[in-house]
């Protein structure tokens, strides 16, 4: 027995764990993180090959009516159809496009412009500090929600991306704020004031002493930022303030209301694109509980330490 | 020892003031009052005093991290007050070091021991450019000096995987890296368990005797200073009170507050019997200090003039000084 232990040991193993880097290590390991993934990469595919999975009509696109108004679910249109005869299927996997892409776009924006301002204003301090504070103010109590409803009534039917983009400017503020107090924490910690003695330039310690602590931060700010462009692009189009034309979760939403689909118990028009809605959201929730139990160090090793 | 040894580090009249609340009601905290010390190399020099007199606040204007309200630091016969390009900076950075006191917080916990030790290499160019086999040795051999054997092992842990002595020993390596000329050390091994503070102090002898580094060794600590160092400043609110050879200061303490501290460290030989001076009052508040001594209210030889002027410095035959008013001006 103890000469089998000895051999194995002996015995170079390439295994997942040798090949990747501790950090992804950490985050294959942790069930959440890989669940939340699982669904959200399908969810990617389903996006980036949405022209081959439901190949389109050259004239009308997902809005052409291809079939009898009001179909339930069968062989031929997998999720049925709408009330205008078009095929659901087809309008979820090309919402799906759309949807992810003005989710994270917009996310990003956000997130990058949170970094920029939180961070300088955190770290410069004074009156420069003074100054992004009162930037940060007056966006926080700009009402973003009525400001995007004027906006959609000033620029006629805005498309998805024009409404993201709007959310994008009008809602980095709370988490450049909350960056910007985290990196006042960390600004006044020793380790920052050891690497200055060690000569790092400001630059530096902003983006390797600062930056890589808040990282779990940073990262679940950015989660929530998709998140919250994904939801409220959603609700705007449900609500009918984007353009009906367009194909996305909000817009399939918005014309199951519009055609009394409770009514008429045509319940395939708003659950395939409710349940996307739910589902990514979801995904992108479980992928946030999973980062911040990897990205601590502390928590990070639980053996060999 | 200082007639004909040149000092390394020198501060002149240093002051710093911390202005705080608002443009309304400014309150100034007067941190650090004319002090005035020498750093000499391949020797240790203490500072004392309670937590909040301001022992920190020199130190860390001695590292370049606050600016003084007046007072000069001079280093190598250079005044590096008015010297504040980046170049200059960074020459001063390469040999003027710092250990800080927490070494749970001065280590950042995202990057591994390695990073830490080649940031100073690079930065100060110490390892050839593109050397990636020499600024390794390099590490090596910093973690080496500082007896974390085996370095192999060491060199690729982050912070949390070390114990706090080992972290303090990352530090003071980090610190060495630059070969620097003086060590500042901010209460080095307060926070580390008692017993393997002497460990750290012995470290820090024997790199003091190899390198000819000289210490600024800041510490609440008598016991310690006396064991470490060769000298002992002793600071009370702001200002330096006493300045003596360490047995000197321990044997024959001149100023009142001295005698206070000292007689405040338990002595087994005196057992539970209470303290010959008798303790009273508080560490008064650094934002309203009157113009006088700042121990005048707690000092049981208090004089009239001791509320008013802060009285000069005394110096004595041996090099030694005070600022009393039991030891006339001479």
């Amino acid at each position: 027995m103890e000469n089998q232990v000895e051999i194995k040991t002996q015995r170079p193993r390439v295994t997942l764990r040798n090949l990747l880097p501790e950090w992804l290590w950490g985050f294959v390991r942790n069930p959440k993180a890989m669940l939340g993934t699982f669904i959200l990469l399908s969810f990617v595919f389903i996006g980036l090959l949405a022209p081959d999975i439901a190949p389109l009509p050259e004239r009308g696109g997902a809005n052409r009516m291809v079939g009898r108004p009001h179909q339930a679910p069968d062989d031929e249109f997998w999720f049925g159809t709408t009330r205008q005869g078009q095929d659901v299927f087809k309008q979820v996997v090309h919402g799906t496009r759309t949807s992810l892409s003005v989710g994270f776009g917009a996310g990003t924006i956000i997130i990058i412009l949170c970094i920029i301002v939180g961070i300088t204003s955190g770290y410069m301090g004074g009156l420069v500090d003074e100054l992004l504070s009162l930037l940060m103010n007056v966006f926080l109590v700009l009402p973003g929600l009525p400001l995007v409803i004027v906006i959609s009534g000033w620029v006629d039917q805005p498309g998805p991306y024009t409404i993201g983009l709007v959310l994008a400017v009008t809602s980095w503020a709370y988490g450049a704020r909350v960056l910007r107090s985290q990196t006042l924490v960390i600004r006044n910690s020793e380790f920052v004031a050891a690497a200055r003695v060690a000569g790092e330039p400001s630059w530096r310690i902003v983006l390797f002493e600062i930056l890589p602590n808040m990282i779990s931060l940073v990262v679940s700010s950015w989660i929530g930022a998709v998140v919250f462009v994904i939801l409220t692009e959603a609700t705007l189009s449900f609500l009918g303030l984007g353009n009906p034309n367009a194909v996305s979760w909000g817009t399939s939403l918005y014309w199951a209301q519009n055609n009394q689909a409770l009514l008429t118990r045509a319940w395939w028009t708003f659950v395939p694109p409710g349940l996307c809605i739910a589902l990514v959201g979801f995904s992108l929730t479980l992928i946030n509980y999973g980062i911040d139990e990897i990205s601590n160090p502390r928590l990070r090793s639980g053996e060999g330490g | 020892m200082s007639e004909n040894i040149q000092p390394i580090l020198e501060t002149r009249g240093l002051t710093k003031h911390f202005f705080t609340g608002n443009a309304l009601s400014r309150t100034v905290v007067k941190a650090v009052q004319d002090a005035t010390l020498q750093v000499y190399p391949e020797k240790v020099v203490a500072l004392v005093g309670e937590s909040g007199s301001g022992k920190s606040t020199i130190v860390r204007m001695l590292a370049q991290l606050y600016k003084p309200t007046s007072g000069d630091i001079i280093f190598e016969g250079e005044n590096i007050v008015k010297h504040t390009s980046r170049a200059a900076l960074l020459r001063y950075r390469g040999k003027v070091q710092m250990i800080f006191q927490d070494p749970f917080a001065s280590l950042n916990p995202v990057h591994k021991v390695s990073y830490c030790l080649q940031r100073p290499l690079r930065i100060h160019h110490k390892a050839p450019p593109g050397m990636a086999s020499a600024l390794h040795r390099q590490t090596i051999e910093l973690l080496e000096q500082v007896s974390l054997i085996p370095a192999e092992d060491y060199i690729k842990k982050y912070p949390h995987q070390l114990s706090g002595g080992q972290r303090q020993r990352v530090a003071i390596a980090r610190a060495l890296a630059v070969e620097p000329k003086v060590i500042l050390a901010d209460e080095p091994v307060s926070m580390l368990d008692v017993s393997i503070r002497l460990g750290v102090l012995n470290l820090m002898d024997r790199l003091r005797e190899m390198h000819g580094i000289g210490f600024l060794y800041v510490t609440h600590d008598l016991a310690s200073a006396r064991y470490f160092a060769d000298e002992i400043l002793v600071m009370y609110a702001g200002w330096i009170v006493e300045k003596a050879k360490s047995e000197e200061l321990i044997q024959n303490p001149k100023h009142p507050y001295t005698q206070l501290l000292l007689s405040a460290v338990p002595d087994p030989s005196r057992g539970l019997r209470t303290a010959e001076i008798e303790i009273k009052g508080e560490i008064p508040n650094l934002a309203n200090l009157g113009a006088g001594c700042p121990f005048a209210p707690r000092c049981s030889k208090v004089m009239e003039k001791c509320n008013t002027v802060m009285p000069p410095i005394t110096t004595f035959d041996d090099g030694s000084w005070t600022r009393c008013y039991l030891f006339p001006n001479n």
